[in-house]
């Protein structure tokens, strides 16, 4: 049953990426000072926001396993860190990829930019660390730990406390417009 | 308190038997410091806002030798289980940890100003007002994540490779802090020092609350 | 021990909204505009500065990777000097935050970093 739902789902979900990647394509329209480029934050912006997310419900599970010892608490901690490692790797490349065209670098030191590199690696040490102990209980101690401190490891303080006086393009304000042209795609459903 | 006071006496003379080691710490800082200063030949001029952050990766590299023993003498032994026989004890041995391994971090903090600032020709003496406060606010944060790490790794047989994979990133934030705060010609320092204050509160709280649940199994 | 981790977790709190709220406070504080910079010129000499204001209207001046212009505000104005390679929304008009030094030799502002900021709006092309 489960297995047969999965297979269900995975279909759905590449039929979704295929009719989102069709609408990026061609139904949103080109922005005028960024070209092209700019489209790449239908996928940039949302993957960011799903990192954040699932790094957090992570995090929180984590807490939970440390206080309650309970496998299931942990194995749910795991998950949504898988997932938002994959969407933090997305964030990652798409990242350079729209900064190339637009501000002619494909690496900046940008806050935002240094602070998701810095929680990726740090991410990436949590599987590591759960791969390398054989003891199954230290494995899940010490991860969630480790978990803990990589979501104290201010993420969202930090990405601001960095920011540079200018805002950058990918910034709230123009995040906001963004939204706009988010909207006008959920539009297109409703019609 | 006295269980506390009972730690850090055995700690001394643990230490004490281990003076051999505590000069290669010492040694190993000064050769990144000598490495650095060799790869930055190519600078004529040694800006002086280079030196803070000679000085802080020479304590990054060489504190992390130490963090990776600071369960040496436990490791053997299950000196641990026995040590979760008596009540109550995780935090005041944890701290004691932090204790040992602060004082070796400041020893190595000393030690490899003096040697950055002689061989990059760096006023040490009347900058001191300006490294003291962030170094001794980054060494506290350092500690307090590196202590709580090491017990991660402790027990692992490549735990030489494994602390500094799980630790650097975590300290890389950190790091930041601490040399943007040491340099008060950068215009942030100020907001930086206080960032920086947070940093800790939040290691060093994080640290004593996980460390009993460490200890327990 | 239960009294712990409710303080614990309450410093620790407390300490990260600190953090995010400190940040949002200052993240625009330290950019000058230009005429705060000339009236403080004294103050920043040989310190790291941002300044943000506006590119001066046919005041680019761009030779390869070096570009001269001005940056304004309604009271005052700048000559910055850069050289690299700029964002492609830098353009006349555009806001923009240099960072760098003020040579007083020349009266350039030798920026080091240059970004736009964002466009207060995106606009589609059809």
């Amino acid at each position: 049953m489960a297995k047969k739902f999965i297979s269900i789902w995975t279909i759905v979900t590449a039929m979704l990426i295929a009719i989102d990647a069709y609408l990026i394509a061609f139904y949103a329209p080109i922005e005028i000072n960024q070209g092209a480029a700019q489209k790449i934050f239908y996928w940039h912006v949302p993957s960011a926001m799903t990192m954040m997310t699932f790094y957090i419900i992570g995090g929180v599970a984590s807490v939970v396993y440390l206080i309650k010892k309970n496998a299931k608490a942990d194995a749910l901690a795991v998950s949504f860190i898988e997932i938002g490692f994959l969407f933090c790797t997305i964030v990652l490349v798409t990242g350079p990829l729209w900064a190339k065209p637009v501000w002619g670098a494909w690496w900046t030191w940008e806050p935002r930019l240094t602070s998701t590199l810095f929680v990726w690696l740090v991410f990436f040490g949590y599987f590591m660390l759960r791969a390398s102990l054989e003891n199954k209980d230290h494995a899940r101690l010490y991860g969630s730990v480790l978990a803990i401190f990589g979501c104290l490891h201010p993420p969202a303080g930090f990405k601001f406390a960095l920011k540079p006086a200018g805002c950058n393009v990918a910034d709230a304000d123009c995040f906001y417009y963004n939204c706009a042209f988010t909207r006008r795609l959920i539009g297109l459903f409703k019609i | 308190m006295s269980k506390f006071l009972a730690l850090i006496k055995k700690e001394w003379i643990l230490a004490g038997r281990q003076k051999a080691v505590f000069l290669s710490l010492l040694l190993f800082s000064t050769l990144v410091i000598l490495l650095i200063y060799f790869g930055l030949e190519v600078l004529e001029v040694k800006p002086k806002g280079i030196v803070p952050p000679v000085i802080w990766l020479a304590i990054v590299f060489g504190g992390t030798l130490q963090l990776n023993r600071t369960y040496d003498f436990e490791r053997d032994e299950d000196v641990l289980d026995g040590m979760r026989l008596i009540p109550d004890i995780a935090t005041q041995f944890y701290l004691s940890k932090f204790a040992v391994n602060f004082l070796m971090l400041a020893i190595i903090t000393v030690f490899s100003s003096f040697v950055a600032s002689i061989l990059f020709d760096y006023p040490l003496f009347t900058e001191l007002r300006n490294i003291i406060p962030p170094l001794f606010l980054g060494l506290l944060g350092l500690t307090a994540v590196g202590t709580t790490f090491s017990t991660m790794v402790m027990v692992h047989h490549k735990r030489d490779i494994l602390l500094p994979t799980i630790f650097y990133p975590l300290i890389a934030p950190l790091s930041i802090a601490v040399i943007k705060s040491m340099q008060p010609e950068y215009l942030d320092a100020a907001s930086w020092f206080k960032i920086l204050l947070v940093f800790d509160i939040i290691y060093v709280t994080a640290s004593l609350l996980v460390f009993d649940k460490m200890m327990e199994g | 021990m239960k009294k712990k981790y409710i303080i614990g977790l309450a410093i620790i709190s407390v300490a990260f909204l600190y953090l995010v709220w400190t940040s949002f406070k200052t993240s625009f504080q330290f950019a000058l505009t230009p005429s705060e910079f000339i009236s403080k010129q004294a103050e920043f000499a040989d310190k790291s500065v941002k300044i943000s204001g506006l590119v001066g209207r046919g005041s680019i001046n761009a030779n390869m990777t070096d570009y001269n212009f001005l940056l304004s505000d309604d009271l005052g104005r700048i000559h910055v000097h850069y050289k690299g390679i700029v964002p492609n929304t830098f353009r006349e008009g555009a806001e923009v935050v240099a960072t760098g030094r003020f040579n007083p030799a020349n009266n350039i502002f030798e920026a080091t970093e240059l970004l736009t900021k964002c466009a207060s709006k995106y606009e589609a092309k059809y």
